[in-house]
């Protein structure tokens, strides 16, 4: 984990809830990636802590899909 | 290459106005500069820059044709936050290049409220989420204080510093002090991001005469530069801002502010005055890093000394910043280029900075568009 921060607010577009993780991840192999995070409590976050990619269902879009995304979520320690 | 002078420059008040159109907006600014400049009729000019993001088509046909002063050629501009500042590069460049005496640049803007919607973003990533701008701030804002021992507390002592000049300025959204205190109790939107360390997306307009030839009251322009994106840095939707994930090449700023301090023939040591593009309030900091103001890690040393307050070494955002003045985007930069002038002339009232001779503008934003421009005496 390389940066992180929590959405307290709906940013456009978006009908999921709220607050939300949000933040980059520096892959083992070097690129980051701007990604949700699973975890909403910027406290409970650690600079350098281990995560593991994940699928997040964000919410339901009008014809009643699921609206799917990937997500970062902290390694069990 | 020629000289370049701003003859005469006018704004209207960043705020929000009901019941007042971008066109009326603009029609204000423009009035304003061309009565400064003594401009009359459609000969003063030849051609018209408009910077804008939100304006729609054709909007500065709209503001010279509310004038009756349509006719010459007039070009929209947008480049994110830097709109204002691309529309100056092309406006002076047509003067050095001698293709024009005499050019019209202004910016006009209303912005919708609350979180800033752009077209940058697919529709897909705003329904996951990602189109959240004020995430991307925040995660710089905790970059630089991770990297640099910045603290909340200077992120709020930028907020008291800005809001208290903004007190001053008649063109400014926001007149009233705020103390720490306040800044750390309005909500946090982003960690480590609270309300009142953004800027407000608003309306206003401000508008440029600029000439081959120098007048009475005229500054020169000495650059006016942008830089687009970065080096080496394919622009895709992961990367909207820069600083977040390359560590390897300078910040668009930096490669701004060095061309600009090369055309200039100007170093950081010879800024009287500037303006930044403080949309938080760590991004002021990171300002005076990416523009040479200070050393990297030591920007709120320059904040504690006192350094960029006004009667400071080089005082930033006199104006109070887009903290105080909000931000609307195609006409920010140009209200940064109206307030340099103001100061270069000696006529900033009680803002005044004493014998400034040299004042640099920055603006930085979406698609890492980033401008600088420096104005002297």
């Amino acid at each position: 984990l390389w940066g992180w921060t929590a959405v307290t607010a709906s940013p456009p577009g978006y009908d999921g809830e709220v607050p939300f993780g949000f933040g980059v991840v520096e892959l083992d192999e070097g690129p980051r990636v701007i990604t949700r995070l699973t975890e909403a409590d910027p406290g409970a976050l650690t600079f350098g802590q281990r995560v593991h990619l994940v699928t997040d269902v964000v919410a339901r879009d009008d014809d009643g899909n699921d609206v799917i995304t990937w997500a970062f979520a902290p390694d069990e320690t | 290459m020629g000289e370049v002078h701003i003859g005469g420059v006018g704004m209207h008040p960043f705020g929000r106005f009901a019941g007042l159109s971008t066109t009326d907006l603009g029609a204000f600014a423009v009035r304003a500069a061309l009565d400064e400049a003594g401009v009359y009729d459609r000969d003063g000019f030849q051609a018209t820059f408009c910077g804008t993001a939100y304006g729609g088509v054709a909007a500065a046909h709209k503001v010279l044709g509310r004038l009756s002063l349509t006719g010459g050629p007039i070009v929209d501009v947008e480049a994110g936050c830097a709109s204002g500042a691309a529309a100056l590069m092309l406006g002076a460049a047509a003067i050095r290049a001698g293709q024009y005496d005499s050019v019209l640049v202004f910016g006009i803007e209303k912005m919708p409220k609350g979180i800033i919607r752009s077209s940058f973003f697919e529709p897909w990533r705003e329904q996951a989420g990602l189109a959240a701008t004020p995430a991307y701030f925040a995660l710089r804002a905790q970059r630089l204080m991770r990297e640099s021992e910045l603290t909340k507390s200077d992120l709020a002592a930028v907020v008291v510093k800005n809001r208290r000049q903004g007190v001053h300025n008649p063109n400014a959204m926001f007149r009233k002090e705020v103390t720490a205190d306040d800044v750390l109790a309005s909500r946090v939107v982003c960690e480590p991001l609270h309300l009142w360390m953004l800027c407000s997306p608003n309306e206003g307009a401000a508008a440029v005469v600029l000439r081959a030839a120098s007048s009475a009251r005229s500054v020169r322009l000495r650059a006016a530069v942008l830089r687009s994106h970065l080096p080496g840095n394919v622009l895709d939707e992961s990367t909207p801002l820069s600083g977040l994930v390359d560590d390897d090449v300078p910040s668009a700023t930096t490669l701004a502010a060095d061309a600009a301090y090369a055309e200039a023939g100007v170093g950081p040591d010879d800024l009287d005055v500037a303006e930044c593009q403080d949309t938080d309030a760590a991004r002021e900091l990171l300002a005076y890093e990416e523009l040479r103001l200070c050393p990297p890690g030591e920007s709120h040393k320059l904040l504690a000394d006192g350094a960029t307050q006004l009667g400071g070494r080089l005082p930033v955002n006199v104006s109070g910043g887009l903290l105080s003045k909000g931000e609307p985007l195609g006409a920010s930069a140009l209200g940064q280029v109206v307030e340099l002038t103001s100061q270069l002339r000696g006529d900033a009232g009680t803002r005044q900075v004493d014998g400034a001779k040299v004042g640099l503008a920055h603006t930085v934003g979406r698609g890492a568009n980033a401008s600088v421009t420096i104005l002297s005496t």
